[in-house]
Formats: C-alpha cells, structure tokens, sequence
C-alpha cells in the first residue's frame, strides 16, 4: 500500500473510531435531550461492574415479564400509563404500540423459573462507591426514578429520588 | 514437525556457545540456525525482550485508563470528561500513526489508543447511565480496533482484538449466535499471514473451534439459547481432523515460519485429540453420550462432517501427513456415521473398547514416532497416554478385575517394546558413529 494511501486508510480507521464514539453518546444522550420527563417507582441492588466501575443497580416492576413469547435478546415494547404523579408499565409486545408514551426494552435472561429479565438501558446509576452505597442505603425502602423517554421509546436515567421526597 | 523451530531464541544461544566454545566454526553455526529460520547475528532476542517489557507496562498504563474510568469523576462536568477521553483516544491513536507513517513504528502508541477507545465506550456508558444490552459496547470496541490491527499487520492489536471479540463472544452468544464473529477472524487471519505469526494462527485456531461450537450450541438450542449436547464432541472431532490436514498441509510449504505454525497448531491439536480421546475411554461417559446423540439428524454429526470430509479430500489429493494419520481421519466420516446410525446406549462397553484399543494404538504410535524421529514431545505424550490409561482404569476397574488386567498387561507389553526397539536403535546408531569418529 502507497504511503499516501495507507495514511488516508489510518486516518479512516481512526475516524470511525470517533464515529463510533459518537454513535454511543448520541444513542445515550437524545433521550435526554428530547425526551418526556416521567417518574417510575423503583428499587435498587447494589453489584459492582468490573469494567465500568460502582453503581446501583435499579430494579422496576416491569423489569421481569412472563417468560412465555419472549427469549433472550428480543426486543421489547413496554406501554407506559401514568397514574398520579408516577408512571407504570402495561403488558409488553413485540411491536410498539400505535400511540402513547412506551420504553423499548431487551429480554436479557432467565433470572428464575418462569419469568425473564428485560432491561431497558435505565438500571445503572453510577456513581463512586461511597456514593453508590450511600444510595442504596437511603433508597433501600422505595425509590423514585426520574426518566426521559423519547418517541421511539429508548430511555435514559436522569436522576433517583427518595420515595419520601418525591411524594 | 519442525518442534526445534518454535526454541529458535534458546538455539540461538546454544549455538552461539559453541561457536565461542571453538566447538563449531560461524560458518556452521549459520548453517545449523538456518534451518531454523534464523542466524547468529540475529538480534531479535534483545528486541524481544524489550518489546514484552514494554508491552506489559503498555498494558499497565491501559488498566490505569480503566480504573480511571471507573473511579467516577463526579466533580468534573460530563461533557469535559467525555471530551477528554476522546481526545486522548485521538491523540493516543494520532501519535502512533504518525510514527508509523515516518519509521514504521509506534504500535505501542496504537495499542495504547486501542485501550482508550474501548475505555471511552465505557466511560460514555457510565456517564449517561447506559446499561440497555452491555455486548454492544465490546462489538464497537472489537470493530473500532479491526480496522486499525489490519492497517499495521500488529500481532498485538490484534490479539487486542480478538481477546475484546472473545468476549464479546460469549456475552452476545447468550442472545443470539454471534455471526459478526467471522469478520474478526477474517481480519485476524489477514494480520496472520501478512505478519508471518505462528502465535496468532493457533489463536485464531482456539478462536474458531469456540465460535463453532458456540453456533452448533444455538442451532440446538434455537431459539431458547444455546445448548450444548453430546453432538459438540462429534463436531470436535471432524475439527480436530481439519486441523490436522491443516498442520501436514502447513508442515509441507517450503516457507519455515508455515512449518512453525503447523508444529505450534500440531502440538495443540495432538493435546485436543488426548483429551478428546480420554473421556470416552469410561464406559459410563460413552453410554452418556450414544444415550444423548441424537442419531443421523444430529446437527452435530453434520457440522462434524463437513470438516472431517474436507480434511480427509485435503490430505487424499494434496498426499499429505503419515499413512496412519490419514487413514484414520480418511475413517473418519464414516466413523461418525456409524456412531450415530447403528450405534445405541447398548453398544456403549463395545465402544468404550474400541477408544481405549485406539486410544492404547495412538500411544503406541506416539512413542514409536517420537524415538524414530527424535521428538521427546511425542515421546512423552504416548507414555504420559499409556500412563493416564493406566491409572484410569485401575480407578474405574474397566470390564471388572480381569478386563483391567488384560489391559495393565496389554500397557505393560507397550512399554516394554518401546524399551526395546529404543535399545535396537541405538545399538544401530551407535557403529555408525563410532565409524564417524575413527
């Protein structure tokens, strides 16, 4: 390969590197930017992700689904209805729903029999370890999450509440 | 096989003592290393050393990135922080092809901007909270480093690569069969020839046996997740086969750094075939698995089949490897065949037979080989076989006190033939060498 051409070939190489970065951060940040605000009960769990670092790990309601119709790594659809000043899911599908407001969720597993685990992109907040434990140590008796859902359904985690706050 | 290749650093340094020693003339010092692939003056061991050295800290500063990454940086704004990783990501990669373009170096630089990448990745999960699906972040961080370990045929991006791909293997694997997995390989195998790496090709070799027993695993366990059955030892055994029309095909280029890899991928292959071989030496494992087998419409047999075909027409029309190797992977099919055609759970003490006589033949043929041709690998892999049939069958008391008798002495028999065809040898060696010197 030429000189010139090699240093054009590294210099693509390096810009789909940047692409593929933005890619990430786009996918994370438009719901953020032209998402709805709502707020679901949830509850947190404490691992430690290897790679990432410390975070709590929330739990929702609509977190497991009966495991009939679903396998792991479909995607998934979950109708939002709001009830009071907090939001709930309804029964999932493997279509979006024609109108309303839904989160686009992946069937992950089987946590244990006869149900599956989905998750929805809004499980993991992190934060340093202290703060993590700290978090899950005020949250432990019912949380709130703040989310911003966009029109197509994905989700990003804006923020975690106290219940007691929050209502 | 080429066993010697594979120390050439090690005869290097002999020879060069003996050519300091008055013992050999420079001359014949060359001539012995360049049968090897190498020279006296060959100074790749200093490099060497520098270049592990250097690659190890490489991998410190990475994992210092990491635990960056993961300490939070909570008192720095998100956008400064994502910024700032990607930056250094562009000017980790910036640096290190600049000094690629202008001396054809800076691969740690690449490797490093390599690490920041994927660190990237997962520093924007963390910041926006994303946690939807973690494979995908290894796919990007596989993707991203390809394209770039294919550009400057690195050994050690590549391994980059393929160790992120592995990973990302057995994550998404669990979802859905990882076909992406392919252009890893391919780029891999591209890196191989071009960088002439031996290393890289038995990797590439543990790579693809994974990945196809992985895709056999989802084509029984479609579209639950993959299972894994009796049928996965069938398809090891057809791939075992392949790799051994591969290494003979490999050991006849003239090129010596084809001949190291076949002697590296051979080594590996002949250890995969004991281990393969010993389990079904018990009864009680074989009766498991023609129980299990799901006859001739097991995905297994056919997935098998196919490499086991392929590497028989290799060594048939290309006449490669020893009459016995070829015979039996020639049988092979056919011995696939009839495992999962006629034979039931109530042929399982017949079959246990049948592998620990092979089993005992392949022992036989290894220490044969290993003395004929002065290969102690082969050597101790056929007594360390007779050994572990051996201790084997006393523990599990094969066809009761008499069946184990039978093969103690059948093992003894070996051993004690060994001895003395080695004693024939060197009685025949040994004039000759005498005639030599006088």
């Amino acid at each position: 390969m030429k000189q010139r051409t090699l240093g054009l070939a590294l210099l693509a190489a390096l810009t789909l590197q940047v692409v593929i970065l933005a890619g990430v951060f786009v996918n994370g940040f438009y719901p953020l930017w032209l998402g709805k605000e709502i707020r679901v009960e949830t509850r947190p769990v404490d691992p430690r992700d290897l790679f990432r670092g410390n975070y709590a790990r929330l739990g929702y309601d609509f977190s497991t689904l009966p495991a009939t119709g679903f396998r792991p790594g479909d995607v998934i659809y979950l109708p939002l209805e709001q009830d009071g000043e907090l939001w709930r899911g309804l029964t999932p599908s493997h279509q979006p729903p024609a109108q309303g407001l839904y989160l686009r969720g992946r069937v992950s597993g089987l946590p244990w029999g006869g149900t599956r685990r989905v998750t929805y992109g809004i499980e993991a907040l992190f934060a340093p370890k202290e703060k993590a434990l700290q978090l899950e140590r005020e949250l432990r008796d019912g949380a709130v999450a703040v989310l911003k859902v966009a029109p197509n359904g994905r989700a990003a985690l804006v923020t975690v509440e106290t219940k007691a706050v929050d209502n | 096989m080429q066993l010697l290749g594979l120390l050439r650093r090690e005869l290097r340094s002999e020879c060069r003592q003996w050519v300091d020693d008055g013992d050999i003339s420079e001359d014949q010092g060359n001539r012995i290393l360049a049968r090897y692939g190498t020279r006296l003056d060959d100074d790749s061991d200093s490099s060497l050393a520098y270049k592990v050295l250097v690659a190890v800290a490489l991998l410190f500063v990475g994992m210092a990135i990491l635990m960056l990454v993961s300490a939070n940086w909570e008192s720095i704004p998100r956008a400064v922080r994502m910024l700032g990783l990607i930056a250094t990501t562009v000017a980790l990669n910036g640096v290190g092809i600049y000094q690629y373009l202008q001396r054809r170096e800076g691969i740690g630089w690449l490797f490093l901007g390599g690490i920041s990448y994927g660190a990237s990745i997962m520093l924007i999960a963390q910041i926006y909270h994303l946690g939807e699906h973690f494979p995908n972040g290894l796919f990007y961080w596989a993707l991203g480093v390809a394209p770039m370990a294919w550009l400057v045929r690195s050994r050690v991006i590549t391994l980059l690569m393929l160790a992120v791909a592995m990973l990302w293997l057995f994550a998404e694997g669990q979802f859905s069969p990882p076909w992406a997995m392919a252009l890893f390989m391919a780029v891999g195998l591209t890196v191989a020839v071009q960088a002439r790496s031996a290393g890289l090709m038995l990797v590439l070799a543990a790579v693809a046996v994974s990945w196809l027993n992985l895709l056999l695993g989802w084509a029984y366990g479609y579209p639950r997740g993959p299972d894994f059955e009796a049928g996965h030892l069938t398809l090891n055994l057809g791939l075992l086969a392949l790799l051994y029309a591969l290494v003979c095909w490999l050991g006849s280029r003239p090129a010596l750094h084809w001949q190291r890899a076949g002697s590296l991928i051979g080594l590996w292959t002949l250890r995969g075939y004991l281990l393969l071989l010993l389990p079904f030496t018990f009864s009680e494992f074989s009766e498991g698995y023609l129980h299990e087998q799901a006859g001739l419409t097991d995905p297994g047999l056919w997935l098998g089949l196919l490499p086991a075909l392929l590497a028989s027409s290799l060594l048939v029309f290309r006449r490669l490897g020893q009459t016995g190797g070829r015979l039996l992977v020639m049988l092979l099919p056919f011995v696939m065949l009839a495992i999962h055609g006629l034979l039931s759970r109530d042929d399982a003490m017949l079959f246990a037979v049948a592998v620990n006589l092979l089993a005992l033949l392949s022992a036989i043929v290894l220490i044969q080989e290993g003395l004929r041709r002065g290969l102690s690998q082969f050597f101790y892999s056929g007594i360390a076989l007779v050994l572990a049939l051996a201790v084997m069958r006393y523990l599990d008391l094969f066809g009761d006190y008499l069946g184990a008798a039978a093969m103690f002495l059948v093992a003894a028999a070996v051993l004690y033939g060994a001895a003395r065809y080695w004693r024939r040898q060197q009685r025949l060696v040994a004039p000759e060498s005498g005639e030599g010197q006088a």
